[in-house]
């Protein structure tokens, strides 16, 4: 377990490096001055260019900068937005980033349960007509790009009903999330979260619901089941007891796994309905050309992700016993 | 040798088109994307107006096509409000979609089985090294990266007309073939692992064969049906991240005919004005996208079967 836990931890750091490499590299070693960037482009004189450059500590030699770069970002200093004016980059992506795992909680909270739930329906009922509709209607939503099913329903909700007491209602039941403030409480966001969240549980519903039928399926064919069927165990006992703990218990995985893909299909969501979170701050940022705030944000993320895949493995292996720990 | 050296893999490929199209899923899925390939090559024929940018039309005005008596109408999907056949710029935009995510998938399968090959066969320090290098990039999200790489490349200021210019014309293509590398590099390499242990290897590099003649000849052909599963996996994702990244508008540039970038200048208050502006070219990609998902699965279960 120990050897288990070092190399998982090495390799966290070493991925770390890595991609704090790529993504402070990646912006510096590009052609094109970012300091002339953010001057104004070709149009600035060379004073204020220098000015920049020395300001940001670009004439410094490269490994230097990284060193420098990557320190301020592990001591929580990431420097100040230009993109927003005046605002502190750590205030703001902090800002963000809670009301994206606001987000990403509420998706989460509606499609793990519900994903599971036609998951084990559909892997107990293989190839019959509920694991059929099922399997089609995950099937075609898992691969609808996420644009498409948040207009879908925006345009249903918001404008496609038109007026009356139905729209009027929707309405109430469903404001506009871009009318929310970056600043708002849960309490007051949440409304404004519904309609977001369900476009991403729509997609995390396909792919966690696939992968636990296929594990129920799998798990059904095991001999430990056919030996109790034969002991005489009733059918609903030997599901509940015994394919199901088993069956579930790459579930944790999965949803580590879809939190990593919630960070990229939550950029796309936050843009369409114009939610402030840490992905449509992305978007403005790299629009507006603000490289520091855009590593920060890639950074953050990256960091999200790790710390997810780390704890995954963990607690799988520590679920699982059986799990080889070489 | 074999006398008609090319009768075994058209024996082989018959096999695997009738086990795909057997699967009526799959089926209606390669259909539909043998559909909008069409609609990609001979698109500049089949529409009614083929400059996308026409803009001499009445703005605004409603769909004409008639499903029930099969009649499309003057203006079959509408025009925008600027005037433009949306019908026609449908048809047009398939070209720039198969054209970026078809490229993009051709280079990152060449470029990345090559590499996962080598570091399947080479092993050691070299293919430890890299595999770690490939696992840290995955762990950064496809779409993120993208969209970083393409902020940069097309803010920075090249002169018209020079190669950096062009590079940056292409930038989307160029992403989606270096993000995929190391993801097909992976599956390449777990099989180069599983082949080079077997004993025709062995015979060719006691024969004394050098090491691309080995990796070609001998490891490749048995390494192609995974390969061929990767690349339409990777085909259909990037479907998917053309189609987001021009509508989060780092695609195309307006005007062109770019299904992403068509949805996303006709939503909000403009989608109360022409929705079929919007509902037509997202239900291209809606259909696209799900064709392309069926086909994928489909060529995923014959080659599982044709083995």
């Amino acid at each position: 377990m120990l050897k288990f836990l070092r190399r998982r931890f090495v390799f966290f750091l070493f991925t770390y490096l890595i991609s704090s490499l790529m993504i402070f590299f990646l912006l510096r070693v590009l052609p094109g001055d970012p300091a002339r960037v953010i001057a104004g482009g070709r149009e600035a004189t060379a004073e204020q260019v220098a000015e920049i450059r020395s300001e940001l500590g670009l004439n410094a030699p490269l490994p230097e900068q990284y060193v420098n770069w990557l320190g301020n970002f592990l001591r929580g200093d990431w420097g100040k937005t230009i993109a927003f004016r005046g605002a502190d980059n750590r205030e703001l992506i902090v800002q963000r980033s809670v009301n994206s795992a606001r987000l990403a909680l509420v998706a989460l909270l509606l499609s793990v349960p519900l994903s599971l739930v036609l998951g084990i329906i559909a892997g107990l009922r293989e190839n019959k007509l509920p694991d059929v509709i099922i399997s089609l209607l995950t099937l075609s939503v898992v691969s609808l790009p996420e644009f498409v099913t948040g207009l879908f329903l925006i345009n249903i909700v918001a404008l496609g009903w038109g007026r009356g007491p139905l729209a009027e209602a929707l309405g109430w039941w469903f404001p506009s999330s871009s009318a929310v403030p970056a600043n708002a409480s849960f309490g007051e966001m949440l409304p404004a979260l519904w309609l977001p969240a369900f476009a991403a549980t729509l997609v995390l519903l396909a792919y966690i619901s696939r992968l636990t039928r296929a594990g129920v399926i799998e798990e059904l064919k095991r001999d430990y089941v056919r030996t109790a069927a034969l002991k005489g165990i009733p059918y609903r006992s030997v599901v509940t007891r015994h394919v199901l703990r088993n069956a579930l218990l790459p579930t944790v995985t999965v949803i580590a796994i879809s939190i990593t893909w919630l960070i990229s299909g939550l950029v796309v969501i936050e843009y369409v309905f114009g939610f402030p979170g840490l992905g449509s701050l992305l978007i403005a940022a790299i629009e507006r050309r603000d490289l520091l705030l855009v590593q920060s944000i890639v950074m953050v993320s990256v960091t999200v992700i790790l710390f997810t895949n780390l704890f995954a493995d963990l607690a799988y292996a520590a679920l699982n016993p059986r799990i080889k720990l070489g | 040798m074999n006398p008609t050296p090319f009768s075994r893999q058209i024996v082989a490929l018959r096999r695997f088109a009738s086990i795909l199209l057997r699967h009526p899923q799959s089926a209606l899925g390669t259909a539909l994307v043998f559909f909008f390939l069409f609609l990609a090559v001979f698109g500049a024929q089949l529409a009614p107006y083929p400059n996308p940018n026409d803009q001499s039309h009445a703005p605004r005005l409603s769909p004409t096509i008639d499903i029930g008596a099969l009649q499309l109408g003057e203006h079959p999907f509408g025009t925008d409000r600027l005037g433009r056949d949306v019908y026609s710029r449908v048809i047009l935009g398939a070209s720039s979609i198969f054209r970026i995510a078809g490229l993009g998938t051709v280079i990152s399968v060449l470029v990345g089985s090559a590499v996962g090959l080598y570091m399947g066969y080479r092993g050691g320090w070299f293919d430890e090294l890299l595999g770690r290098v490939i696992d840290a990039l995955l762990a950064i999200p496809a779409l993120l990266l993208a969209l970083v790489l393409v902020g940069i490349i097309r803010n920075l200021d090249f002169e018209i007309g020079s190669w950096q210019a062009e590079l940056a014309d292409n930038v989307v293509l160029l992403v989606i073939a270096v993000l995929y590398v190391p993801v097909v590099a992976r599956v390449a390499r777990s099989s180069a692992l599983d082949i080079k242990t077997r004993e025709f290897v062995e015979a060719a590099e006691i024969r004394g064969e050098p090491t691309y003649y080995i990796i070609y000849r001998e490891i490749l052909p048995s390494v192609i049906p995974a390969l061929v599963v990767e690349a339409s996996l990777r085909f259909s994702y990037a479907i998917f991240l053309v189609a987001s990244l021009g509508f989060l508008g780092f695609g195309a540039r307006p005007p062109s005919p770019d299904w992403g970038l068509m949805v996303n200048e006709n939503r909000g208050g403009f989608y109360q004005l022409t929705p079929w502006a919007l509902d037509f070219p997202a239900l291209a990609i809606a259909i696209l996208v799900i064709a392309v998902n069926l086909m994928s699965d489909g060529i995923r279960r014959a080659v599982q079967k044709g083995n």
